[in-house]
């Protein structure tokens, strides 16, 4: 069953993405990157990780993604690139890519299988996780705080209206 | 010693960034300045925390934050850095329309992210520091919010930005999969234990490295840069031209100097950054040659500077890498700031044919200018020729002979560029017009001290070689 | 032993499922008859009286006169969102139902019937990230339509929801602090054990809570996205037949869904009321989930009452109300209450 289930959310997962990357249409774009989102989240649920699988919905599907389709509703995105433009770099994008994953399952079929399958992994819960935040990783918990002090304050600078403007 | 105390300086340069983010919005066009010296004396008090905490091996969140004296020495150095931005700074908003006391703010976060990335082993905190780091100079190389250049350069930096974080963080992502665990010392004995996985590792490590590049701009990394340096405000070029350079080459050291030692200095990666170093030499100072732009041209130098740090990196000469950036640290913003002084309100001037006849008509600012172009040229009495001594001599020691005869053919061709200026600055007739805000002493100040420290590093280089040596004691 | 196997193994799941699903459907038929009569009554109106008792039998007709409608999509329509949104929608809050608790578990014989198809560590959070994915239904509903009132009316929605998202997450964390759980399940239990409900320990964030979860809703006072007045209706201006239906059930599915989380955090859920007086203890004869049922039953009622008595807020005003009072309010007391529960 659990088996079952994880190919048929990996399946929709790189499915949607390649769909995303397709499409043309942004809007279809985005509605194939909230389900890739959506079927991440059941792949952590599946690695018996609930908390993360929620996270990935409420955070990226949920708030990100929206924001996203706001940006795609208010500006009207042109056709993109001209096709001729396209064609080299879609064969340029190809080529790297078929290089990368060359690379990768090169890496990957040298490497032992790494034990995780039906595993209970430590600090999945979100006490364990909680716990975790504010004891060993502390001190990045603590910079993200800055990071996003940083991103606010930089993002009203640059849209702010000021006076006499 | 595990204390509180390592996190101090940090608190005051954060705090001291959210009290002008409060501040600013309470105060007047004209009253700006005062975000100024509050900044630079929470720089000062953060340096007096510092300079306490030399030799003390403070450590604190469970070692994450670990403020060895290389850790020290580098954020004295982004100090200084920083509080000569702000100095060079304070005329040049109001004067070109990027008034915003978030720029202090913007700068002293930056710096943390700075702070954030050097005083630590482990890779969570240096990528948080890295973003801390990066989100700040989005916004402040779009200061000038009604240049197109300087949106523009916001835009790409931004986009650039983002792509390099997606690499590391992939990168991050598979070498605690492989290796499971994200601290440097970890992740090198993980390497040296032997062959198990070491394919992915090394791939995850690649992807880092690409990441690092990106942001340090080595070629062919480097697109960003030139539209960057030439858009942002001239003052926040300078700080991008040492602050990420330095921060990403300290981690650079940490990371790869023990896996050099640990026997992988004829590995696959080190011939990968071998190649980097050499086409960065010769592409940086190739395309320079035909900028006409003087803060392009600057940007390609800095591209062609980095590889002449990334040979430091590859012989493991933390010594070196560290006076390296300190010397260019002051040339660096020496050059910028004359760039500065050579502006009025509303107008900079960075054509190469504004420069015609300054020498003459500007006299001092012109000979200061000449100083650091010789200086970034890298001729014997000033500091500029001695970095690069150290690095090719280590180098050498190392074996690397061909790599630095590469990088000696790349400084002759720099010396081209760096002379035009100043051929044109002498020995050409003005064609257009050119007049200058004079009033600014406290660029004329920085200009002075980076003067100063150009020709002392050059002569007597002996007392900040001493403190040097006291922090590489801790990187390896 | 086989027999009652595949009864407990295959019937009773497939019961829960089919329950689950007709749960809302049934509400909704409530709903619509109950707030038609309420809001007629209120306005001195008489309201649907014709079809059955008392005009009980109305809400049928409506569904039948729906079903039978033609189902219209016009030529500049986005085929594929425009029919995928309305599924988005009624998806979303169908599948949030399957993590509510509607009754406390029913022991029959050795069995455990529990009234609710998923326990889940993390069951809270779900529920609201489900109900930010009907979001997509209405957005792509109103982009797909690429008509101009839609598109206002999504486009509304958008900023309400994700403006009203923030108090919302910010007041369920206070009542999380004091369940120590985000299992919808534990949270009522702990409830049971402390003899009090949270909402009278935490009544600001009762408060913000109910308003935000009006504004999640899209419900009168804050039903800018389907304004009638200014936007005709909103973002399904343009859908027609079963497909509107589909929107018009969700709605009020979600309405029921946001009920039951203010009745599980705040008022005890599937517990009786009064704990600690002991001439009341009779009360606890009475099964939970009736206990439940009239406790969502009132806050239904309570949307309807609002939406008779309160005139619709200005958009500027509807967004300022989050960002300027709820959201620094919520903080406040997500202070207060974490010094509290500290301190204790």
């Amino acid at each position: 069953m659990a088996i079952l289930l994880f190919f048929l959310f990996a399946a929709f997962a790189v499915g949607s993405v390649l769909g995303m990357i397709i499409s043309r249409n942004q809007a279809y774009s985005a509605l194939f990157l909230v389900v890739a989102f959506a079927s991440l989240g059941g792949l952590f649920g599946l690695l018996g990780a609930p908390f993360m699988a929620v996270v990935q919905i409420i955070i990226y599907a949920g708030a990100i993604m929206v924001l996203f389709i706001f940006v795609i509703m208010m500006i009207h995105l042109g056709e993109g690139i001209s096709a001729e433009k396209k064609k080299w770099t879609i064969a340029a994008a190809v080529f790297m890519g078929i290089i990368l994953l060359a690379e990768i399952v090169f890496a990957v079929k040298g490497a032992p299988a790494v034990p995780m399958a039906g595993q209970e992994m430590a600090g999945t819960s979100p006490t364990e996780i909680g716990r975790l935040l504010f004891t060993k990783y502390l001190y990045p918990f603590e910079i993200t705080s800055i990071l996003i002090i940083a991103a606010l304050v930089g993002a009203v600078v640059l849209i702010k209206k000021r006076e006499g403007e | 010693m595990n204390s509180f105390g390592a996190v101090v300086p940090l608190l005051v340069v954060v705090g001291a960034a959210l009290i002008v983010f409060l501040l600013e919005a309470f105060l007047k066009k004209e009253n700006k300045n005062y975000l100024a010296y509050l900044s630079l004396l929470a720089l000062i008090g953060c340096g007096i925390l510092s300079a306490n905490a030399w030799n003390g091996g403070l450590t604190y969140f469970d070692g994450m934050l670990r403020l060895d004296n290389a850790a020290l020495f580098l954020t004295f150095l982004f100090l200084i850095a920083v509080a000569f931005v702000i100095l060079i700074g304070m005329k040049y908003i109001s004067l070109q329309d990027a008034n915003h006391g978030e720029f202090y703010g913007l700068l002293l976060l930056a710096l943390s992210g700075l702070m954030i990335m050097v005083s630590s082993t482990h890779f969570i905190v240096i990528f948080l520091g890295l973003e801390v780091l990066s989100v700040s100079s989005y916004s402040l190389a779009g200061l000038k919010r009604k240049d197109d250049k300087s949106s523009e350069s916001a835009v790409k930096y931004f986009l650039m930005g983002s792509f390099a974080s997606a690499f590391l963080v992939f990168g991050l992502a598979i070498l605690f999969g492989t290796a499971q665990a994200l601290d440097i010392p970890g992740l090198v004995d993980f390497f040296k234990a032997g062959p198990d996985n070491q394919v992915l590792g090394v791939v995850g490590l690649g992807l880092v490295l690409v990441g690092f590049a990106f942001k340090i701009a080595i070629v062919p990394f480097h697109m960003w840069a030139p539209d960057v340096y030439e858009g942002a405000p001239t003052p926040v070029t300078a700080f991008f031209s040492i602050g990420p350079k330095a921060a990403g080459f300290a981690v650079l050291i940490r990371l790869l100097a023990p896996y050099w030692n640990a026997g992988f200095r004829s590995g696959k990666l080190f011939g990968f950054l071998w190649a980097l170093a050499a086409l960065t030499m010769l592409a940086g100072n190739l395309i320079a040659l035909r900028q006409n732009n003087i803060k392009r041209m600057f940007a390609y130098s800095s591209i062609a500077y980095a590889g002449y740090m990334l040979i430091a990196v590859l012989a493991g000469d933390g010594a070196g890498l560290l006076f390296f950036l300190t010397i260019y640290m002051f040339m660096s913003i020496g050059a910028f700031g004359s760039l500065i002084a050579l502006s009025r309100k509303g107008r900079e001037y960075n054509e190469l044919g504004d420069f015609a006849g300054v020498g003459f008509k500007y006299p001092w600012i012109g000979a200061i200018f000449a100083v650091f172009l010789l200086s970034l040229a890298g001729f014997p009495p000033t500091a500029g020729f001695l970095a690069k001594f150290y690095v090719f001599v280590a180098a050498v020691n190392q074996g690397l002979t061909p790599l630095v005869l590469i990088a000696v053919l790349a400084s002759l061709i720099s010396v081209y560029y760096y002379l035009r200026i100043i051929v044109y600055m002498y020995m050409r007739e003005p064609e257009r017009e050119v007049s200058i805000e004079m009033e600014n002493p406290a660029l004329y100040l920085v200009l002075f001290l980076c003067l100063y420290g150009v020709l002392q590093l050059g002569l007597f280089p002996g007392n900040v070689l001493y403190l040097i040596k006291q922090a590489v004691a801790a990187l390896l | 032993m086989t027999n009652t196997g595949f009864v407990f193994d295959v019937l009773i799941p497939v019961g829960k499922i089919v329950a689950v699903i007709l749960y809302p459907m049934l509400m909704t038929i409530v709903m619509i008859w109950l707030e038609r009569r309420v809001v007629a009554l209120m306005q001195k109106r008489l309201g649907p009286n014709r079809v059955g008792f008392q005009g009980i039998l109305q809400p049928f007709a409506d569904a039948f006169k729906l079903f039978l409608k033609e189902d219209i999509m016009q030529d500049q329509a986005d085929p594929l969102l425009f029919k995928v949104a309305p599924v988005l929608v009624m998806f979303s809050s169908l599948l949030a139902f399957c993590f509510v608790p509607l009754g406390e578990p029913i022991r029959i014989g050795t069995y455990q019937l529990t009234l609710w198809i998923a326990q889940s560590p993390v069951g809270l959070l779900l529920v609201l990230g489900l109900s930010s994915i009907s979001v997509f239904g209405v957005i792509f509903g109103g982009w797909a339509s690429n008509s101009k009132y839609p598109l206002m009316g999504a486009l509304r929605s958008v900023v309400q929801i994700l403006s009203y998202e923030i108090p919302i997450g910010l007041t369920v964390l206070s009542v999380v602090f004091f369940a120590r759980s985000i299992d919808l399940v534990e949270i009522v239990n702990h409830q049971s054990q402390a003899k009090i409900w949270f909402g009278f320990m935490l009544p600001v964030s009762f408060v913000v809570f109910w308003i935000s979860a009006i504004a999640e809703t899209n419900r009168a006072p804050f039903d800018l996205p389907e304004a009638e007045s200014e936007l005709v209706a909103g973002y399904h201006t343009e859908y027609s037949g079963m497909k509107f239906a589909f929107f018009y059930i969700a709605e009020y599915a979600h309405m029921v869904l946001v009920s039951s989380l203010v009745v599980i955090m705040f008022f005890g859920g599937w517990l009786a009321p009064f704990p600690n007086v002991p001439a009341f203890a009779f009360l606890k004869v009475i099964p939970g989930f009736v206990w439940y049922l009239v406790k969502i039953m009132f806050f239904l009622y309570l949307y309807v009452w609002i939406r008779a008595t309160l005139p619709r807020y200005r958009f500027d005003e509807l967004i300022r109300l989050a960002w300027k009072w709820l959201i620094p309010l919520a903080l406040l007391n997500f202070l207060v209450v974490a010094l509290i529960r500290y301190i204790l």
